[in-house]
């Protein structure tokens, strides 16, 4: 008997089919990108994800000096998660992942008190991003087809968060003249950015009264 | 949010039975929004809920020997559709409520009173407004003028059995322009300073909160022109703002020394704020 005709049949007949006990028919087929490598090569390294998205990030930050209160002006990301499947879903996880971005760079904080008992226990204590938060995020979309994945995609929307954050981060550190090499501890909070202020501009002092030193 | 286990909820009809199952459980929770009360409930499920907005007027905005009472249930919301004049800051105050419509339809001004938390605008602005509040207790009532209602963070001058059932705050405001301003760290965090400035000519008074731990008015200053405060003005007025002796608060937001760097240029921003409604 065929193998399409015994398939039929069990289908149409269930436990009928005359001469048949039990009828157990069953098809495997299973699908991976090809590559994902969880044995380590001779360097130790895996390869624990099929793919990457990518993702550029600028954005436009305001602060008030005398506060160190920062306004996102601006936010805007080009995104590269292969073959767009579905472009609303795309988007809406881009803007998604920003928005935590945003929350990572400037609000967000798990802080705890002396006695390891968490303080941050409410959404007035752990801020999230709100409406008033964001700026309109402008985004564009490439589509670089993965030649590892059966349609070309590529995981979306996860490059958002750290590439929102950095781009904001950067932005803070451009605004305020401090140089791109001195780790910040996130988020850049308005005291932390109020020290951030004051010590862009001891350091200027310092700049200035080396420069009058060297010319004088 | 979850409220994991049956809780004990009062809903009284008159302040004598508001007031008996209080004393009988000084551990309950008055509730009138909930917008405090239901997350506090999270976190302490077996606290006994006593809901007083069934009081007899306990919602409604009245005028009582020239002042404006309000009842201890009055929403912001029910103040932003007023336009007493007596109103003025508690409306500006109101209108910046964060949390949208939700929160100003259902949180009160005398619940924000109550639960004293530093970090708010209310306390601020009653005190600034010259707000009475009426007490009401086992022994009856008592009037409580809002310097000596709010007593530490989160502490008042309510005695166990004691509940706020009303605010009152002058009918007729003295002359002059309110201005308002309030710092926060992103949209929907408490506010980490406040400032009510109170301008009649270049006379103005400074009202201080969030950034001490409980509110502070300051005296009176002159400044030769509030629309366009100078280098020495500011200083002026921050040097006002350092003499107090209210500590500084601090919370998981800000820091005390933060606190006490920007209260001066939330107090300034008040002015401005104050000096622009002068000449709209």
């Amino acid at each position: 008997m065929p193998l399409a005709a015994l398939a039929l049949a069990f289908r149409s007949l269930g436990g009928a089919v005359p001469g048949i006990g039990v009828p157990e028919l069953e098809a495997t087929r299973t699908y991976g990108p090809d590559n994902m490598h969880s044995i380590p090569d001779e360097t130790g390294r895996i390869q624990g994800y099929p793919t990457y998205a990518y993702s550029v990030h600028v954005a436009g930050v305001e602060i008030e000096l005398d506060t160190g209160v920062v306004h996102l002006r601006s936010l805007a990301a080009v995104h590269d998660c292969g073959t767009l499947i579905t472009p609303d879903l795309a988007e809406a996880q881009l803007h998604g992942a920003i928005a935590m971005g945003v929350g990572v760079a400037l609000t967000e904080e798990e802080s705890y008190g002396p006695d390891g008992r968490p303080l941050a226990v409410d959404f007035k204590r752990y801020l999230l991003p709100r409406i008033k938060d964001l700026p309109r995020i402008a985004t564009g979309h490439l589509q670089s087809p993965s030649p590892f994945t059966a349609m070309g995609t590529k995981g979306a929307g996860e490059s958002g968060v750290g590439g929102a954050a950095a781009a904001i981060v950067g932005a803070i550190r451009d605004a305020v003249g401090i140089g791109g090499t001195t780790a910040l501890r996130t988020p850049l909070t308005p005291p932390r950015v109020l020290e951030l202020i004051d010590s862009a501009r001891a350091g200027n002092r310092q700049a200035a009264a080396a420069l009058s030193r060297s010319t004088s | 949010m979850t409220i994991a286990t049956a809780t004990q909820f009062h809903v009284p009809s008159t302040v004598d039975e508001a007031v008996r199952l209080l004393r009988d459980d000084p551990t309950s929770l008055v509730a009138c929004g909930g917008t405090l009360v239901m997350p506090l409930l999270a976190r302490n499920p077996d606290s006994a809920v006593i809901d007083i907005s069934a009081l007899p007027g306990i919602a409604s905005i009245t005028t009582v020997d020239g002042d404006i009472q309000l009842g201890a249930a009055v929403t912001y919301s029910a103040v932003l559709h007023r336009t007493d004049a007596g109103l003025t800051l508690l409306r500006t105050v109101a209108r910046g409520i964060t949390g949208g419509p939700q929160i100003r339809n259902q949180g009160t001004l005398g619940g924000s009173a109550c639960y004293a938390n530093p970090a708010s605008d209310v306390p601020t602005a009653l005190l600034a407004a010259d707000a009475t509040m009426t007490i009401a207790g086992p022994t009856g009532t008592r009037a409580v003028p809002a310097a000596e209602f709010f007593r530490a963070p989160y502490a008042t001058a309510l005695k166990p059995g004691e509940l706020l059932v009303g605010i009152r705050v002058p009918g007729t405001p003295a002359a002059g322009t309110w201005g308002y301003h309030k710092l926060l760290t992103a949209a929907g965090s408490w506010p980490i300073a406040v400032a009510a400035a109170h301008l009649d000519g270049n006379t103005v008074t400074i009202t201080v909160g969030a950034a001490t731990e409980t509110p502070v008015r300051l005296p009176p200053l002159d400044l030769p022109d509030p629309a366009h405060l100078s280098a020495t003005d500011k200083a002026a007025v921050a040097a006002s703002i350092k003499q107090t002796d209210v500590p500084w608060w601090h919370d998981e937001l800000a820091h005390a020394a933060y606190r006490r760097r920007v209260a001066a240029v939330v107090a300034v921003r008040a002015i401005t704020d104050a000096a622009r409604r002068h000449n709209p």
